[in-house]
């Protein structure tokens, strides 16, 4: 399956807030979608989810139309709420219920994830009963119900402790291995970067940029390097380096500064002005930026 | 459809299944079971009345209560009639009084003539009535008297007085007479279900807002099974809760209604037709189901359950002008005010039920505020839908009734659009 949105607009009274958002998910390969508090992360995931109608633009699924009532759909909201006073099962099997399973199907499911997240203690008692904790797993289970074919999580990763955060990625991991369609947002990069295939990044409802995030690393990391020198300060090495090498562009990174060539200037003649200087390398080699270099570098550019 | 059983069958499980709800018709059922009951209990706790009440008034007129006799055939006569004693009896009044200063009475009666006496007291409680006692006392002998001086007997007073000439009376439509009460009883039916079920409806919506647990709602299924079967839940249960209560009633009525005033027992089942139990029925239950949507779209416009009271309580008021237009018919049921507000669908719930229980209706009143009825239902059900489907976007915006319909309506309209 191959999820198109489509120049979605949206506006809150004179303001508009998503301005032609556009991107592709496909299935089988997990997408990030990231962005600063209220760069429109979620106002473009309730579109999708037909909480909010978009003004203009649509979501295609497969070039057709896309009408969301008609596909099993998981979803977890960025406000997190459930029935505090219902019993977990009941109102898990509920949910299961409306979105198409049969009450039997409904009452398997909800069995299983709870069992799955180390819960089955809690099957018949009120979700406010429960620790933080084990409500954020709750309502993390009621997205998996009925197996969705399209798995859209706004900030999953929220509220979750590690050990829980690693059983949530497993679990992604699991869906986009069978083929399913799965959206998430997070500020969380590192969460991200482990997951996702795809990234799509917003910013101040804008998309700055979209597409396979290996591939993004690698042309944003193109002509660049990073170096540190023992015993010298990035501020006098990009100094001194720029003095020898006028087209040279330097960037502070903690890792090590990093170079720009503008491909002008080649490794070799780099290495040889070190091996001049008689500097020792502490660190070279090609720069490959993190996700959170891209999203700090892309969405700081738009700031 | 099948999404509206789903939401009806679990919003029903839950309403049903809490245990304040289950205790509490418990204990409604049991009190209206005594409640109805009390003509026969009592009964069963008095036995031989008849023969207590004249010993306890001449007791009463004995105890602590002095008396001074105008002549001895007086003495001899109150004597007999009161059962007195040696030390109820004073030469003087100014004995009496000097025992009622010593404390050794509370009371006297000095005779001044034939019926004529003085009270005296030491202090008079509020409750005494053995002024009045004595009173009707000589009053009956005095009575007496004068009929056998006229050479009559307590009898031929009695047949002289009882005399009425015979009436045989055909209504050809309802008697308001035995119509108020059953009417009046089903009519407070009909307010507390409301108002009770009203705000349950109100509260289950806005709880779901509170606990953000609509959005999750709202992209699982569409805003109208929700609504329709948030809604319905909440009126079956009412109508449950009501109708175990109700029977328990019944029960008790049917149990003890040898026991009851045959008067009370005429007023309430003596009006009991099929067109007035059809005309309670319909317009109760479509007026009750209008007011749950009422009640249902003013739940979605707040966003914490404890503002539920301050946005409820315009249609509270509506209803109770409804409730208070109800009382008004009990005088005058084919009145232009009966006729109009038992035409509103608002009032209509409360109105038409009491005009049809205590008059006959026109067939074309009846047929014009049904239908009335069923439009306004049909009406608030779409609006309640799309006051719902705006409440779950706005969450703390403080906004009023009237703002909410407009934003609800344009949002309908770009959504189609």
């Amino acid at each position: 399956m191959q999820l198109e949105v489509r120049d979605i607009k949206k506006s809150f009274g004179d303001k508009e807030v998503l301005h032609g958002v556009s991107f592709t998910v496909q299935s089988g390969r997990a997408m990030g979608f990231l962005g600063r508090n209220g760069a429109g992360k979620s106002t473009t995931i309730r579109c999708l989810m037909d909480v909010f109608h978009q003004d203009e633009g649509g979501f295609y699924l497969d070039g057709q139309p896309l009408n969301i009532t008609k596909y099993r759909v998981g979803y977890l909201p960025e406000e997190r709420g459930m029935y505090q006073k219902h019993t977990v099962l009941e109102q898990l099997a509920y949910f299961g219920q409306l979105r198409g399973a049969t009450r039997a199907q409904a009452l398997a499911s909800a069995n299983y994830w709870v069992d799955y997240f180390g819960l089955s203690e809690y099957k018949k008692k009120k979700l406010e009963t429960l620790s933080k904790g084990n409500q954020q797993k709750i309502q993390i289970a009621q997205s998996f119900l009925n197996e969705p074919d399209i798995l859209i999580l706004d900030e999953p990763f929220s509220g979750l402790d590690p050990v829980n955060a690693q059983v949530f990625k497993d679990t992604i991991a699991r869906f986009v291995s069978e083929g399913k369609l799965v959206i998430f947002s997070s500020h969380q990069m590192g969460y991200v970067e482990e997951i996702c295939d795809d990234i799509t990044l917003i910013h101040q409802g804008h998309i700055l940029l979209t597409g396979d995030l290996e591939q993004i690393k690698r042309e944003l990391g193109e002509n660049k390097l990073q170096l540190r020198i023992e015993g010298m300060a990035d501020e006098a090495l990009a100094a001194t380096l720029t003095r020898a090498f006028p087209v040279l562009l330097t960037q502070p990174h903690e890792d090590g500064l990093i170079l720009d060539t503008q491909n002008q200037v080649t490794q070799r003649q780099i290495l040889d002005y070190i091996s001049q200087q008689g500097w020792i390398i502490h660190y070279y080699g090609l720069y490959t930026p993190s996700l959170n270099d891209i999203f700090i570098a892309k969405a700081g550019e738009q700031a | 459809m099948r999404d509206l059983g789903i939401v009806f069958n679990y919003e029903l499980r839950q309403q049903l299944g809490k245990r304040s709800v289950r205790v509490t018709t418990l204990i409604l059922v049991i009190i209206a079971l005594l409640a109805t009951s009390i003509p026969r209990i009592s009964a069963m706790f008095s036995s031989g009345g008849g023969d207590d009440k004249p010993a306890a008034a001449n007791n009463t007129l004995v105890q602590d209560t002095g008396y001074v006799f105008a002549d001895e055939a007086q003495r001899a006569l109150y004597t007999t009639l009161l059962g007195l004693r040696e030390g109820n009896d004073y030469a003087t009044r100014d004995d009496l009084v000097a025992a009622l200063k010593d404390k050794q009475l509370t009371a006297g009666f000095v005779f001044t003539g034939d019926a004529d006496f003085e009270a005296v007291y030491q202090d008079k409680a509020m409750e005494d009535r053995r002024e009045n006692m004595l009173s009707q006392i000589v009053a009956q002998h005095h009575r007496d008297v004068m009929l056998a001086e006229k050479g009559l007997t307590a009898q031929d007073l009695a047949a002289i007085e009882g005399f009425s000439p015979q009436i045989t009376t055909t209504v050809m439509g309802k008697n308001t007479e035995n119509n108020i009460l059953l009417s009046m009883i089903l009519m407070v039916v009909v307010y507390m279900l409301v108002l009770i079920y009203g705000n349950t409806t109100s509260t289950i919506i806005a709880r779901e807002k509170d606990s953000k647990a609509m959005e999750l709602l709202i992209t699982s299924t569409k805003p109208t099974p929700l609504i329709l079967g948030k809604v319905a839940a909440a009126g079956v249960s009412g109508v449950v809760q009501f109708s175990l209560i109700v029977l328990a009633a019944l029960g008790g009525f049917l149990f003890s209604q040898d026991y009851y005033d045959p008067m009370i027992r005429q007023m309430l089942v003596g009006s009991l037709s099929q067109s007035y139990i059809l005309t309670y029925l319909f317009f109760s239950i479509t007026g009750y189901i209008l007011y749950l949507f009422l009640y249902a779209a003013l739940g979605s416009t707040v966003s914490r359950v404890e503002d539920v009271g301050s946005a409820t309580a315009i249609v509270q008021f509506i209803f109770i002008a409804g409730y208070v237009a109800s009382s008004f018919v009990m005088n005058a049921p084919g009145g232009s005010v009966a006729v109009a507000t038992s035409l509103i669908p608002f009032t209509a719930i409360m109105v038409m039920p009491m005009r049809a229980g205590m008059s006959t209706v026109p067939a074309w009143q009846l047929l014009t505020a049904g239908v009335l009825m069923l439009l306004t239902v049909a009406l608030f059900a779409w609006l309640s839908i799309k006051i719902y489907r705006w409440g779950s976007l706005n969450y703390g915006n403080k906004t009023n009734i009237f703002k909410v319909v407009r934003e609800a309506l344009g949002a309908g309209r770009r959504a189609k659009a």
